[in-house]
């Protein structure tokens, strides 16, 4: 998460969300570098008033953890009407996997299936299968348990039952990372 | 099915669009630029000035322009260095844009952020897949629901019905629209942009970004942005006035060449951005 903050409430050894520029567009402060009393006096002297940090992680572990089921749940809800469908699925499970990240890197597995290979995350050893998180009761949350009237769908599409990219047999690297 | 009266006749909707006239500035400024435009003598400087003589606009168009929208390493701080940098087409789009922000925040809530979310995941995905067009498919991202702001505008009560219907059945809003009122946002997108003289480029995501296996002219965009509306409603960022996620049209997943995998970096590439977005919730 990222905050704008002014620069008189700016303090050393926070981090760049966004580069900094002067006015007239000579870069100051690469995105990601660190804030420095020097960095802040620059900033004053070229009058620039805001600048955009890395928010600190305040919240406990616990609180990220339900933030973590919370999003699962959700995920569960908005998806219910293209559960099974490859591709949505695809995007709910890295939805997933993303949030499962910051809560805990090394439990978060991304698990595409076969042809779209590996994306087998970070986690050193770990064994990393809790990660994938079949949410633990997201399914009360949310969608009121009925996939909504699917005989009624007038003209919408059907649903790409037949994956697009379907041929099971390029076992692709997984470009991830 | 349908009570029968709340059957409207395609004609009549069609004035009802027509009414879009009366609502404020819009087509005007644009409708300036385009016949400026026309004539061979104009140059950049021109348009420029006719679009700094409005202040309040052009202070909008700039914040636009310097947003995370673009990631610009060097400050626009005038019209016709964004005319220069950006394009004309994209100034323009800015410009339609910011004149119909009020119009898009007083119709529906979420609406401003879905329409933003979907303008930066457009051109996340068009970057991504290496366009050197990302900035005119981000706008067409920016406009793609703009029927949804007639709608809620010019014919409220049946806004009401449509909001209704989606939220007890769990609809998609085009569903509802159908069902209840046998047209859609992106038929009256596609009237509105044919009103408005927009181009074609713009005009196509508007009408087909909910099949954009239709879409003949530029088919990538019309796929892009189909794509990007079904990412930011799995964001859930915003609210486009239904929050059921859609399927993925296979052709737009093909004509773009996508897979399952190129998920996780078009995310991570649209989530600072998302973030630094939130600025822009107030445009005023
Ligand atoms: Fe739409
Ligand atoms: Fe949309």
């Amino acid at each position: 998460m990222a905050k704008r903050v002014t620069v008189d409430k700016a303090k050393p050894g926070q981090i760049l969300a966004e580069e900094l520029a002067r006015h007239d567009g000579v870069l100051l402060a690469k995105r990601g570098s660190e804030v420095t009393e020097g960095l802040l006096r620059m900033l004053r002297r070229q009058n620039i008033e805001t600048l955009v940090i890395e928010e600190e992680e305040r919240r406990t572990k616990e609180e990220i953890a339900a933030e973590h089921l919370a999003n699962l749940a959700r995920l569960d809800a908005v998806f219910a009407r293209v559960e099974g469908e490859p591709v949505p699925m695809a995007l709910k499970k890295t939805l997933a996997f993303m949030s499962g990240q910051e809560r805990d890197k090394s439990l978060a597995v991304l698990e595409l299936d076969e042809e779209t290979g590996n994306g087998a995350e970070g986690g050193e050893g770990e064994g990393g299968e809790e990660g994938k998180e079949s949410p633990e009761g997201g399914r009360e949350v949310g969608s009121e348990g009925s996939v909504p009237g699917g005989a009624q769908g007038p003209k919408g599409p059907a649903g790409p039952r037949e994956a697009p990219d379907g041929d099971k047999k390029k076992p692709r690297g997984g470009k991830k990372n | 099915m349908a009570d029968p009266t709340m059957v409207q006749d395609r004609m009549q909707a069609k004035k009802e669009v027509r009414r879009i006239k009366n609502l404020p500035t819009v087509p005007g400024i644009v409708a300036k630029i385009s016949r400026i435009v026309e004539n061979p003598e104009t140059s950049v400087n021109d348009v420029g000035r006719l679009i700094s003589q409005d202040q309040v606009l052009s202070a909008k168009v700039l914040r636009m322009a310097n947003s995370a929208f673009f990631g610009m390493s060097r400050k626009i701080s005038s019209i016709s260095q964004a005319l220069v940098i950006l394009g004309f087409e994209v100034v323009k789009g800015l410009v339609l844009t910011s004149s119909v922000f009020d119009m898009i925040q007083k119709s529906m809530a979420g609406l401003w952020e879905h329409s933003i979310g979907c303008a930066a995941a457009s051109g996340v995905i068009a970057s991504y897949l290496g366009r050197d067009d990302a900035e005119e498919v981000l706008v067409a991202g920016l406009l793609h629901d703009l029927g949804k702001v007639v709608l809620a505008l010019n014919l409220p009560e049946e806004m009401k019905l449509v909001r209704d219907k989606v939220e007890r059945e769990n609809l998609y809003f085009y569903e509802a629209e159908n069902l209840l009122l046998d047209f859609n946002h992106a038929e009256i997108g596609e009237w509105l942009a044919e009103h408005w003289n927009l181009p074609e480029s713009l005009a196509e995501p508007m009408r087909l970004h909910h099949k954009p296996e239709k879409a003949v002219l530029k088919p990538e965009w019309t796929s892009i942005v189909h794509v990007a509306d079904v990412i930011i409603r799995a964001k859930g960022f915003g609210n486009g006035g239904d929050a059921m996620v859609p399927s993925v049209s296979p052709a737009a997943w093909e004509i773009l060449g996508l897979k399952k995998t190129d998920f996780l970096p078009i995310l991570e590439l649209l989530e600072p951005k998302l973030n630094s977005l939130k600025d822009l919730t107030a445009l005023n």
